[in-house]
């Protein structure tokens, strides 16, 4: 596999916090361009500092993050800067800001980035992105305060997607919603992900169920290492009693 | 913790506490670092586009504008009191006619930029420290971060910008209003001539007292604002977090106000009053 056919790559990413023990103790991960990407992974197992290292906004100890090939240690801040405009993601609170509404979130970036339109072209710009994750008109005016929790991910979402990011990040999309809003919210990432050519969407989750829906490809996080990834017809075959254990589960899940 | 506080009586002796005492100098000297780092990386974000003019005029607006009032009300009464009682003192020793220039020469000098630092730190920096602090627990800041927006070039940088360009503004107004207070008091309640009140302040006060006054106002402005910033960009644990920064902006900014204020007039006299 060629280096330009990698959206994300980590070779090695050790990282420590002080006189803490190592969170990441040498991650190798390859995540491919175009592809839905799982990565599950439990509490403490070092996800989110994992997510962290791919945006660059953390240095890992030791080992190298490449996005697109780009190492991103020979990087000043102000490249960093640039090459996070790359990245979408949606947060597990979906962040929104609260002193703007729907819409001004959604044209938020729009506005900081392509500076020559004019604030109609924004807005149509920005309800186009919101028409795609399916929210109702009614609710564009309406400050965060007032949506729900699945309404929030859907703003999140449209703002994430608001500048065509090449990398979408989802981190736990489906964490606190319930079973009908998650299956709603994980068809959303699918359709999201056709929605355009070449889109990578990398996942952190710990659904494993929704993994094998979803996922082209899905790599397992634990104790601070990737233990397994691949396909998840791997995952199906895998000897490992660890990961069988959650793949019966998932299958009990499915069923 | 109950392990160490068991602990402490077997193996208490006075190293020890010169140990702790020593601990605590060192890392509150390395949190002075830490808060100098942030200052300059927030700063080298000032000449790189976007210029960030509309958010520094918007903090100029909030921290200046809506000041405006509670200074003006603030100084006003500062002015008043501080005629009357030192009128009762002058008045013994008949020398009235020195109640303007002590007054002036005060506010100049010392009570209007460390008044309006510790009011505006009380209301502007506890905001900032309280805002900054809020998006940061509910991961707007990592939100902009992400989406390639510097949160030190769009929060940090325009607060502690505008808090140096609105303090001096404020000092001014504390000033002015602080002496017209006086000034009222003095003429029309306590009988002393006008024309000789104006008189004598033109005699003792003069343009270096009031560059002092805003010099010191800046600097004010930079403590409070870069206290807040810190504070709130670093909050930690929710909604407590966001209260812990804001109490320790407002408390750390008045020491350091008040603290810093010595320094600096020492250094004021050392440069611009050339030795007198």
């Amino acid at each position: 596999m060629a280096d330009t056919e990698l959206a994300v790559e980590l070779t090695d990413v050790v990282k420590n916090f002080g006189d803490d023990a190592n969170v990441l103790k040498g991650i190798n991960l390859k995540v491919p361009r175009g592809k839905i990407t799982v990565i599950i992974g439990f509490s403490g197992a070092g996800k989110s500092v994992m997510i962290k290292h791919i945006l660059g906004l953390l240095k890992p100890n030791s080992g190298t993050v490449k996005i697109f090939g780009q190492d991103l240690a020979q990087l000043d801040d102000f490249e960093l800067n640039e090459t996070r405009k790359k990245f979408g993601m949606l947060f597990q609170s979906a962040a929104l800001f609260d002193d703007l509404t729907t819409l001004e979130n959604v044209c938020f970036p729009i506005h900081e980035f392509k500076r020559k339109l004019k604030k109609p072209e924004v807005e149509k710009l920005a309800m186009e992105k919101l028409k795609v994750v399916g929210l109702e008109q009614a609710h564009y005016n309406k400050y965060p305060a007032a949506l729900s929790g699945g309404m929030k991910k859907r703003v999140g979402l449209a703002r994430a997607l608001a500048l065509d990011p090449d990398i979408i990040l989802y981190d736990e999309p489906t964490t606190g919603l319930d079973p009908i809003i998650t299956e709603v919210v994980d068809n959303l990432i699918v359709e999201t992900h056709k929605h355009r050519e070449g889109l990578t969407s990398i996942i952190i989750s710990h659904d494993l169920p929704a993994a094998f829906r979803i996922g082209d490809e899905i790599a397992m996080l634990d104790g601070g290492k990737i233990r397994l990834a691949g396909p998840p017809r791997v995952f199906l075959e895998s000897k490992d009693p660890f990961i069988q254990r959650f793949v019966s589960k998932a299958k009990e899940a499915a069923e | 913790m109950l392990q160490r506080l068991e602990k402490v009586p077997q193996g208490w002796t006075i190293h020890r506490g010169v140990e702790s005492i020593g601990r605590k100098l060192m890392g509150a000297i390395s949190e002075m670092g830490r808060l100098w780092v942030f200052f300059f990386d927030a700063m080298k974000w000032l000449p790189r586009k976007p210029y960030r003019f509309k958010e520094v005029i918007v903090q100029i607006e909030f921290v200046g504008n809506q000041s405006v009032f509670i200074i003006a009300l603030a100084s006003l009464f500062t002015g008043m009191v501080f005629a009357l009682q030192i009128y009762s003192g002058f008045h013994m020793v008949n020398s009235e006619a020195l109640v303007g220039p002590s007054v002036a020469l005060a506010m100049f000098r010392e009570l209007g930029p460390v008044l309006t630092g510790l009011i505006v730190a009380g209301r502007a920096g506890a905001a900032i420290s309280a805002q900054i602090g809020t998006m940061r627990v509910t991961e707007q800041i990592d939100a902009l971060e992400v989406m390639g927006i510097n949160p030190k070039q769009y929060l940090v940088m325009p607060r502690i910008l505008a808090s140096m360009i609105a303090m001096p503004l404020l000092v001014g107004i504390f000033d002015f209003v602080g002496n017209i207070g006086a000034y009222f008091v003095s003429v029309k309640l306590l009988q002393i001539d006008a024309a000789l009140y104006l008189a004598k302040i033109g005699v003792f006060a003069r343009p270096r007292d009031v560059a002092q006054s805003l010099i010191k106002g800046a600097f004010f402005g930079l403590i409070f604002s870069l206290i807040g910033t810190y504070r709130g960009y670093n909050t930690e644990n929710g909604a407590l977090g966001v209260g812990k920064s804001t109490n320790e902006t407002v408390v750390i900014s008045s020491i350091l106000i008040l603290v810093s204020d010595y320094f600096l007039s020492a250094l004021i006299k050392m440069f611009i009053y050339e030795g007198f």
